[in-house]
């Protein structure tokens, strides 16, 4: 296979992916068809695969590199997030948790 | 087998080292204003999880969110995403012929235009229902998250556009070209914070 269809199949590959993991959690929510928790564990599971999915297919974010810089950016990044989010949702959750 | 890329992005096929050097950095440095990005997006999407539950005994998720609207919404973005993936390859492989890459730049712009006209249409809508920003804690929060991803799609739609006129008047140049590049990236960074805005927002408000 020359380059140019490798490229375009990945692309298509990134398109059906993501349409697919984007109708399940869509069906479960829409269709009722599973109870809340599940359904919360799958819109959540859909969309971590869904982004890194996307990151492969469409953000060409892989390990074959001559430089590593660009991953260690986006780990990095990852990692100030998680810091950010989980922190503030842990601290004013516990806050609110506190005050009634 | 294809040469390791050398830059995150699709790498074009320059045989010149001057060339593809100076397009690492432009784009590297594209990825750091990305991530950045991402940071602001983050702190919004923070806001809004710990706002979500403060309705004020205003409206709530189940009442405001037209779930139909929210699947085309995300149809029009994901496609559009994977046109500009399109454009990308045209500008890879087709050399100069630039007719392939302005049509799927098209195709991409449309559908992104599409995408913002209905999430418009969901505000007003919403807005009837008495979900107005100053309605409650929730409702500032989510026209936070969601207006700051539209305004982006408005100033990629912008930029686009200016792509577009440049490419119609002259076939791409190098410069031209990374800029292409940048922009895809630009593209398919909205359509990611879309699946988390989506997941978080949406699906999760209605489940």
């Amino acid at each position: 296979m020359n380059d140019s269809r490798r490229d375009l199949s990945r692309y298509i590959v990134g398109l059906l992916g993501s349409a697919v993991l984007t109708a399940v959690p869509f069906w479960m929510v829409i269709g009722r068809a599973a109870d809340r928790s599940t359904t919360l564990t799958a819109i959540a599971l859909c969309a971590i695969a869904q982004v890194v999915l996307q990151l492969r297919c469409f953000l060409h974010i892989d390990f074959n590199r001559k430089r590593r810089e660009d991953l260690l950016l986006i780990l990095f990044t990852t990692l100030i997030l998680i810091l950010l989010i989980g922190g503030t949702i842990w601290i004013m959750t516990s806050l609110s948790y506190r005050m009634h | 087998m294809t040469a390791p890329a050398s830059y995150p992005g699709l790498n074009l096929l320059d045989s010149d080292d001057a060339a593809n050097n100076e397009t690492e950095v432009m784009v590297f440095g594209f990825w750091v204003f990305l991530m950045s990005d991402l940071v602001m997006f983050g702190l919004f999407f923070a806001t809004y999880v710990t706002m979500s539950d403060n309705l004020a005994f205003g409206p709530g998720p189940r009442q405001l969110f037209d779930l139909a609207s929210v699947g085309w919404q995300t149809a029009c973005l994901l496609v559009s995403s994977f046109a500009m993936g399109m454009g990308s390859l045209a500008l890879k492989y087709d050399g100069a012929r630039s007719r392939q890459l302005l049509m799927w730049l098209g195709v991409a712009g449309v559908l992104a235009a599409a995408f913002l006209f209905l999430e418009l249409r969901d505000f007003s809508h919403m807005a009837t229902l008495g979900g107005v920003p100053s309605r409650s804690g929730f409702l500032s929060a989510y026209y936070g998250l969601v207006g700051l991803h539209g305004v982006h799609i408005t100033f990629g739609l912008l930029w686009l556009a200016f792509m577009m006129t440049k490419i119609a008047a002259t076939p791409p140049d190098h410069p031209v070209k990374t800029q292409v590049l940048r922009l895809a990236l630009y593209w398919h960074f909205l359509g990611l914070v879309w699946v988390g805005i989506f997941s978080v927002v949406f699906l999760t408000g209605v489940a």
